[in-house]
């Protein structure tokens, strides 16, 4: 059988119909990818069962992945998500909490003096407080208690507030604890915090208090 | 003689604007012009007339050269040749993939899974090939959703659900005792292809019965599991099958319910299954 001779306009259209179905066909086995963030949350929300989420927050870090938290119905809906060539890929989170308190470690800042920042983000209905505080316990995941600080927090959106984690002992210091906190600074021990999360109006009045310990919420699972 | 044939040529390739044909137009005017010269010096023409002939026959070099240019167009040129470097790449790529296996799982995931029927038509499915819990076990009880429930573009339904009783002997006291497994199918329908199913909800889905039993999915020695155990899935459908494992009988229904979102929740009346 003789196959039809075919023109450079059909050759043409062929070729791309063919380029095409492999960009179809990569896209499928990436699991379409949503490729925008609006996109990214949509099918976040998809993934357990919820509409309309308003977002609270979104973290800029490169490198390690970036962070979306958002609000539904009294949940939280942590997004981790990284972008690249094939759009955004991500993994969520839900939590039901009207307040969370989230964060840790920040290895995409990179070590500054030796050293990475810990960062804690306080999302939630939070829009009346004019300051916000925490007392923090840093722990070993082990329980075992590295320090404990009171922090003021820096409004980082209108239901945001970033607290930033600093060190209790000089590098001097040999005491057991002092190492501990070096060990969790430079990222070579798992840390955990608790504490409480207080805010205050203008006048300087307690608005409400919040119980937080972030180690529960580390422990919940992924999905991806 | 040569040199003017040369020129010609030089003459009509300055005309077609696509670089990249002007070779293969070089040798098909070349080819053309030759053939005429020698049937004319077969028919007795010596070669200086006709080589002259054949040249004059070739026509208008600017003519001949702008009616090929039209016909090889640049942007069809360029287009074409992208495409099919495009396209080799494509092909070869998409080989690589398959047969590195890239697409296995999409593949699997394109078998339809079940729709309707019965969903355990072998025996309790937690409990594979001659295991007792499996053959022994006799189906006492059946049902399905009272209703369907939509959330987020998901049509949630329970297409299936037993309850499956297991008369044994205890080990330590030689006693005999009943154990019942319940097993729920539920199914999220959706026509998203792009999506992978409701993911995050199966660990947060919870049951109650009449006799005021509660399930969840965070395990308890006591009793009270509700446990995922097996997920099957197409482009449109997403079926998780779940386990509950306890001593007593079933009341009259069971409902599984999702706490977060818009909470929903979905009632099995159970119906007793004919010996």
């Amino acid at each position: 059988m003789r196959l039809p001779r075919w023109n450079r306009r059909q050759k043409t259209a062929r070729n791309v119909l063919l380029i095409v179905l492999t960009l179809f066909l990569l896209e499928w086995s990436y699991g379409f990818p949503p490729w925008t963030l609006e996109g990214l949350l949509r099918r976040a929300e998809r993934q357990y069962l919820l509409e309309n989420s308003t977002v609270l927050f979104q973290t800029d870090s490169v490198g390690e992945g970036c962070e979306l938290y958002a609000w539904n119905h009294g949940q939280i809906l942590q997004v981790y998500y990284d972008h690249g060539l094939r759009g955004y890929w991500h993994a969520a989170r839900l939590f039901d909490e009207e307040i969370g308190v989230f964060g840790g470690i920040d290895l995409a800042a990179g070590k500054q003096d030796g050293y990475y920042p810990i960062r804690l983000f306080a999302f939630g209905d939070m829009a009346d407080a004019a300051s916000a505080e925490m007392d923090v316990t840093v722990s070993y995941t082990s329980n075992q208690i590295v320090s404990t600080c009171t922090v003021q927090g820096e409004r980082a959106a209108e239901n945001c507030w970033r607290f930033d984690l600093e060190r209790q002992y000089d590098d001097g210091d040999a005491s057991q604890a002092a190492q501990r906190e070096r060990e969790i600074f430079s990222g070579s021990q798992k840390d955990r915090y608790s504490g409480t999360l207080r805010l205050y109006d203008d006048d300087g009045a307690l608005l409400r208090s919040w119980d937080f310990d972030k180690f529960q919420q580390l422990t919940m699972r992924w999905e991806g | 003689m040569e040199q003017r044939f040369g020129k010609w040529m030089t003459e009509v390739l300055a005309c077609v604007r696509f670089r990249p044909d002007r070779r293969a137009i070089q040798r098909e005017m070349e080819d053309h012009y030759e053939d005429h010269v020698r049937d004319l010096e077969r028919i007795g023409y010596d070669q200086s007339l006709a080589r002259q002939r054949a040249l004059k026959a070739m026509g208008d070099a600017e003519e001949i050269g702008r009616a090929l240019d039209k016909v090889h167009k640049p942007w069809l040129g360029w287009l074409w040749l992208v495409s099919k470097w495009g396209a080799v790449a494509c092909v070869a790529l998409l080989a690589v993939l398959f047969l590195s296996g890239h697409f296995t799982y999409q593949l699997n995931h394109l078998t339809p899974v079940q729709r309707d029927g019965n969903y355990e038509p072998e025996g309790f499915f937690y409990f594979s090939g001659d295991a007792p819990e499996r053959t022994e076990s006799v189906r006492i009880a059946q049902g399905s959703g009272a209703q369907t429930v939509e959330r987020a573009g998901y049509t949630m339904s329970i297409p299936y659900a037993a309850v499956w009783k297991y008369s044994s002997v205890a080990d330590t006291t030689g006693k005999p005792y009943d154990q019942y497994w319940i097993t729920i199918v539920v199914a999220a329908d959706d026509q998203r292809f792009w999506d992978y199913g409701p993911s995050g909800i199966w660990q947060d889905l919870q049951a109650k019965d009449d006799m005021g039993r509660f399930y969840d999915t965070e395990w308890k020695p006591a009793g009270g599991n509700f446990v995922p155990v097996r997920i099957y899935s197409d482009p449109f459908r997403t079926l998780q099958y779940f386990y509950i494992n306890q001593l007593e009988p079933p009341g009259e229904w069971i409902e599984v319910s999702y706490p977060y979102g818009e909470p929903w929740s979905i009632r099995v009346n159970w119906e007793e299954v004919a010996s």
